[in-house]
């Protein structure tokens, strides 16, 4: 069967430093990921919790996965466990696995995001709505520039 | 044969009006898309081309549909490397669509087949240039990276 991945680079000026330290703050991640904390362990091994804003009508939040790989500044692996239907549950063949990829470039860095081991079903092909992978992600990474570069994350509309 | 995509979506803060206009105009593409400027009377069947400063066209084509401030569509063939020109014509299509204080900008680049050597250029330069353009429109200044041509 298919097993998608979402692949997406952008170039953020700062340093992987600064990068790293708000890709890994739950004060930080509440601004830029819709109101989602993250909350994780900086180890291999460790766990990571993404939680819905409280009073969210997300039902796609409150994420649970573990720490594979963690070299800071430079490289973040975890595993990623969907709230799934039981239909959906059924076809999934282990987590998804997500990867941020640091890499210094002048006076910005690149960072790439990697989401493996996705199903069909993650992924959105009406690019007119919200949901799927491959929808959520560009908005919270362009939010995560912009609150790098400009201090403020993106306002995002509340979804109806 | 299947066609081939690069998508890519990115939400910048301004408006939709100043998104077209630096998607566009010759000295905001200066800024963040390599020093190249687009040559174009932009009305649907027009001829189009991306031009470097030294005059060298590196990209041309057809405008196909054009509404401002909305929608882009480019017929677009690589001109100056000989096996991406040899690839024949591609289709691009920039969308804008404003969302509270921002503009989704989408980018679809297609080729009619798979394992384009053309396709994979511009899936490794699309994040490059709409960052710069990003940064540009929401800070005042584009990424140094992109500010110079550099690909002869």
């Amino acid at each position: 069967m298919e097993k998608p991945t979402f692949v997406y680079a952008t170039y953020i000026r700062t340093t992987p430093e600064k990068l790293w330290a708000v890709l890994t703050s739950g004060d930080a991640s509440q601004k830029y990921w819709m109101g989602f904390r993250i909350e994780l362990e900086q180890k291999a091994g460790g766990t990571i919790h993404i939680y819905p804003p409280k009073g969210s009508k997300h039902t796609c939040g409150d994420h649970e996965g573990k720490v594979l790989e963690c070299e800071p500044n430079r490289k973040l692996v975890y595993t990623w466990n969907q709230n799934d239907s039981p239909e959906v549950a059924a076809k999934r063949n282990g987590p998804s696995r997500v990867t941020y990829e640091l890499t210094p470039m002048g006076n910005q860095v690149r960072f790439r995001l990697i989401h493996e081991n996705l199903l069909p079903d993650d992924v959105e092909t009406n690019p007119n709505v919200q949901r799927g992978i491959n929808n959520g992600w560009p908005a919270v990474l362009s939010s995560l520039k912009s609150l790098l570069e400009t201090g403020e994350a993106i306002a995002f509309p509340s979804p109806s | 044969m299947k066609k081939e995509q690069f998508v890519y979506v990115t939400y910048i803060r301004t408006t939709p009006a100043k998104l077209w206009q630096a998607l566009i105009q010759p000295k905001f593409t200066r800024q963040f898309w390599c020093d190249l400027v687009q040559e174009s009377d932009w009305k649907p069947g027009s001829p189009w081309r991306m031009k470097a400063p030294n005059d060298l066209t590196t990209d041309s084509g057809e405008v196909l549909e054009i509404v401002p401030r909305r929608r882009l569509v480019l017929k677009w063939r690589n001109e100056f490397r000989p096996q991406l020109r040899a690839e024949g014509y591609s289709r691009m299509t920039c969308e804008l669509e404003k969302q509270g204080h921002s503009v989704k900008l989408t980018v679809i680049h297609e080729m009619p087949k798979p394992g384009t050597k053309f396709l994979q250029a511009v899936s490794g330069g699309w994040p490059l240039i709409l960052a710069s353009l990003k940064s540009l429109l929401e800070t005042g200044e584009s990424l140094v990276e992109t500010r110079e041509w550099d690909c002869e």
